[in-house]
């Protein structure tokens, strides 16, 4: 008996531990320094003036990825859908989410559907933890293996967007590529590789031009 | 190529030949706080940069000759051989030919009266890449020259004391550059362009770019910023007021084969 219940104190210190940070970072998301606008990176806590600019800083593509994170265990309410239950539902679901298989679209697209008949239940907190991945791993399913190529300037300003925005985007799993050049020389590569200048209707001074 | 940087010279153009995709702004949160007038259907603003006669303050002292305050003062014969401008195939180049037309009573549709000026400065010597200039100064062969803020800024990085001088242009003192940023119409990436362009718009890269190169941010909390850094504070102009009264090139009433016909005639001859 003592013994379980020094293993229970030892869990709930070990919890409130682990969680603590969480009310700081929590009450802190919901007030920013007076930057006239511009977001600083450091947690102000307790709140001085309360607002939702870094909520609403949070663009579309991580709130559909906190969205997908959450829906899964989400358990829907109707009862002909009671067989679709998720099988991360059971009681070791944590234990055994690494090995399991991603769930279908299908699957996933009729939870979505029932949203509005489904309860949260209490196996859905076992998601929670995966939120704070849920941008990552939405920008890596849609971005891995895909290369982006802007046309810029390069020498110190390749260098400076590469430091600005590089680590941002190598997390999407994507390869940034630059084709430095004037924007006039890039503009001409747009040219010719959509065939634009077939589009192109001179101006009645270059035809005149043309015409001596 | 998904992407590409537009100077504001090339806008008629890039939209005449429909080159670009529309953006959609949702997935650009921080485009949110841009001027309405930069955020266009199809591209959005990404920089700014203010046109300047950039000095070699200390070597004219030392040579006995007054700081140009005008573009006109690049004629002086005594300045013969130390003057550099951007060539008019350059990043900056039409905008400093509209420059020049607007310093001696042109306009755009009437760029002549800026040639001649250009033309009366002896023995000019032309840039084409930025980076030429600020070799130019370090190497003490020219005292002057004519490029946007951003590349004094980086003279000055490189260890040479230049000072930047906007000119009067008729009504207006200095001159604004505007750079875009528009998808390829095609693109496959549209998701990727946009997550691009939404970090190269947050304050913290604009920033970074004012400092590292002297840009001027299209983000009012980045641009705010810029006083902060004593070689941004001393190369640009940050007051409100006389950023507003700053000169731009109406590029929609410019026919830019006419403008390289005439430097090619006047000038490159």
């Amino acid at each position: 008996m003592t013994g379980r219940l020094l293993s229970a104190l030892l869990m709930g210190f070990v919890a409130i531990y682990l969680a603590a940070p969480l009310v700081v970072v929590i009450g802190g998301s919901f007030s920013a320094p007076e930057t006239g606008g511009l977001l600083i990176s450091y947690v102000e806590f307790p709140p001085k003036k309360l607002t939702l600019d870094w909520y609403r800083a949070i663009t579309a593509a991580t709130y559909r990825g906190l969205g997908l994170a959450i829906l899964p265990g989400i358990q829907p309410g109707h009862p002909r859908l009671r067989h679709h239950r998720h099988p991360a539902f059971g009681r070791d679901a944590v234990r055994r989410a690494p090995y399991r298989r991603p769930p279908r679209l299908a699957e996933i697209a009729i939870l979505r559907r029932k949203t509005m008949a489904a309860r949260i239940s209490r196996r859905a907190f076992a998601a929670l933890p995966m939120v704070a991945l849920a941008e990552r791993a939405a920008a890596q399913g849609r971005f891995a293996g895909a290369t982006l190529r802007i046309g810029t300037f390069g020498g110190t300003n390749g260098e400076t967007i590469r430091a600005a925005v590089g680590e941002r985007f190598a997390a999407t799993g994507a390869t940034l590529e630059f084709v430095t050049g004037s924007p006039q020389d890039n503009m001409a590569k747009v040219i010719a590789a959509t065939g634009a200048s077939r589009r192109w209707m001179p101006s009645k001074s270059s035809a005149r031009r043309c015409r001596r | 190529m998904d992407a590409f940087e537009i100077l504001g010279a090339q806008v008629p153009q890039v939209n005449a030949l429909n080159l670009l995709t529309e953006l959609d702004y949702s997935e650009l949160p921080n485009a949110a706080v841009l001027d309405p007038a930069q955020r266009l259907p199809n591209m959005v603003a990404i920089w700014t940069t203010q046109e300047m006669i950039i000095v070699n303050g200390p070597k004219l002292a030392e040579q006995g000759i007054p700081m140009p305050a005008r573009l006109q003062d690049l004629a002086n014969p005594r300045l013969r051989g130390r003057v550099m401008i951007p060539d008019i195939s350059s990043g900056g180049g039409l905008e400093a030919v509209g420059a020049f037309a607007l310093a001696a009573g042109g306009n755009e549709a009437n760029i002549d009266p800026g040639l001649l000026l250009i033309r009366s400065i002896q023995d000019l010597r032309l840039w084409k890449a930025g980076g030429e200039l600020v070799m130019a100064f370090r190497s003490g062969d020219i005292w002057v020259g004519v490029a946007h803020a951003g590349w004094a800024v980086r003279t000055v990085y490189a260890g040479v004391p230049v000072t930047s001088v906007p000119a009067p242009l008729g009504t207006h003192v200095g001159l604004i550059k505007e750079g875009f940023m528009g998808v390829v119409r095609g693109s496959r990436q549209l998701a990727l362009t946009a997550f691009y362009i939404n970090a190269y718009l947050d304050a913290a890269t604009q920033n970074l770019m004012a400092v590292r190169t002297g840009t001027v941010p299209v983000h009012p909390a980045a641009r705010a910023a810029l006083s902060e850094t004593a070689v941004l504070r001393e190369q640009m102009m940050l007051d409100p007021v006389r950023v507003a009264n700053m000169a731009r090139i109406d590029f929609s009433k410019v026919d830019i084969a006419t403008w390289n016909d005439r430097w090619n005639r006047v000038i490159a001859r």
